[in-house]
Formats: C-alpha cells, structure tokens, sequence
C-alpha cells in the first residue's frame, strides 16, 4: 500500500494505493494519526486506487474516521471501486462515515465542515 | 467430482494472507474467465481473506492449509489450522453501529463470511479447525 499527500487548497489529499488490509492497516493509520499530529485536520481520502479492503482496512477507517472527528477534524472518502465499496456497503459503513462522489464533493463537505467548527 | 485446482501450505501472518489471496485470485480466474464471474470471485475472496486473518490471529497454528476446488456447481475454498476447537457463534450479525461505545473497529470478520459466500461450515477433526466456504457460480 501507499500513501500520496497532496494538498487542494487548505485541505490535505491522501490518496491509497493498493491492499487496504490486515498487512497494511497500521501503516494507513500511523500515516493518518502523522497528519492530525501536524494540525491537517481536514483530509480527503481517495480510495479509487485501492485494490482490496478487508475488516482491518474497514476497522482502520472507522478508528480514523473517529480520531478526526474527536480533534474537531473531519475526513471524508471518495470513490472507492465497486470491490471496496461492498464492504462499506453490507457492513453499512457507508452510513457513518463520511463518503463523497468525487473529489468537488468532498472538498465541498470539508468547506461545510470548517464553517460549522467556525461557528460552533 | 470437486477438483482441486490450487493448494498452499503457508506459516500464518498477515503478508502470506495477502499473497495467498492473489494465487487464489489468479486460480478462480482460471477456472472461471468469464467476465460475470468476476464479482463472485471478489466475495469468496473477501470471505477467505476474512478467514485467513482469523487463522493467522486466533489459531496459534505454526502453518495454514489452504486449498481450492472447482466442482460443478462453483468454488470451494477450505483452509485448516492446527489449535483449539472453535465453534462459530449460533448468531452473526454485524456489530451495532449505534451502539453506546461509537463506531466499532472489529468484530466485522465473520459477518463478512456468512454473506459474501452461499455456504459456510466449520469442522474440527484431529486437532484442526476446518472451514470450508463455498460459492455458487455458473459455468456459462
């Protein structure tokens, strides 16, 4: 697995590559906790190029998921590939954690997310 | 008749997981190219994968028998670990997403079995703990 940081605006893109699983998932997560360490609370997640998720990868998103949302962050996923989204699907990950259909959506909702952290 | 088209014998942890799942990939291919196929081969590969994380975390087995048959009605995958005998829950389900704890982080694996293959049996004989998944594809 690896792991592209790029920034779009004043929010961070990490983007996967590869097997999301039990091999992999402590490298996804201390890569993730490395960004909430340095203040990037708002994270766009693109899944597109992940080739297969397992209960350790699907575990690693919601402990991540978690964590941005207890810093007062927010991490949304895109794109995931039909193999992958089964998982969030039949699980109903899906449902909790935040999921965008592009990369404009997700930057949208971490606009969203920003404004309410603002304002609360 | 059931063939068995690939086998494996792998010391438990989680890179031969990862590699075993795309020997296993490449051989259901084999045995079944057509495109319609393809997403039934991704669910018997989430649910062995689930499986072989199971063994490399719970079984405590020095080394995992892996094998996988074709048979006429679809795949057989079977894998066998040394260990203490585990008997599967009556009920799986899914972990409460609304629970008082929040979001669960495990607890998914067997869940993840149960749906992603048409049959599941978990058998214990001489010391092994035998899981046998199966799933239904049509030839044509």
């Amino acid at each position: 697995m690896e792991i592209k940081i790029g920034m779009d605006g004043d929010f961070v893109i990490a983007e996967l590559s590869g097997d999301l699983v039990a091999a992999t998932a402590e490298q996804f997560k201390s890569q993730l906790w490395k960004l909430l360490e340095k203040n990037f609370m708002y994270v766009v997640l693109e899944l597109s190029k992940v080739t297969f998720m397992d209960s350790s990868g699907l575990g690693a998103c919601m402990a991540a998921h978690k964590a941005f949302n207890e810093k007062k962050g927010a991490l949304v996923c895109t794109k995931p590939s039909e193999t992958v989204a089964k998982v969030f699907r039949v699980t109903r990950a899906d449902q909790k954690l935040n999921m965008a259909g592009n990369r404009l959506e997700a930057v949208m909702f971490l606009q969203n997310a920003v404004l309410k952290a603002r304002q609360s | 008749m059931d063939n068995t088209v690939f086998s494996t014998k792998i010391e438990p942890t989680f890179e031969n997981v990862s590699a075993t799942r795309l020997a296993v990939e490449a051989a259901c291919k084999k045995n079944y190219p057509q495109p319609a196929a393809e997403p039934l081969i991704g669910e018997l590969l989430m649910a062995a994968t689930e499986a072989m994380n199971n063994a490399v975390e719970h079984s405590g087995a020095k080394e995992v028998e892996i094998e996988l048959a074709a048979g006429a009605q679809g795949l057989i995958f079977r894998i066998k670990a040394a260990g203490k005998r585990f008997d599967p829950p009556a009920e799986i389900g899914f972990p409460d997403l609304d629970g008082p704890d929040g979001l669960p982080e495990g607890g998914f694996g067997l869940a993840i079995i149960r749906e992603m293959v048409d049959a599941v049996d978990y058998a214990y004989n001489d010391g092994k703990n035998t899981i046998t998944l199966t799933k239904y594809i049509s030839k044509s």
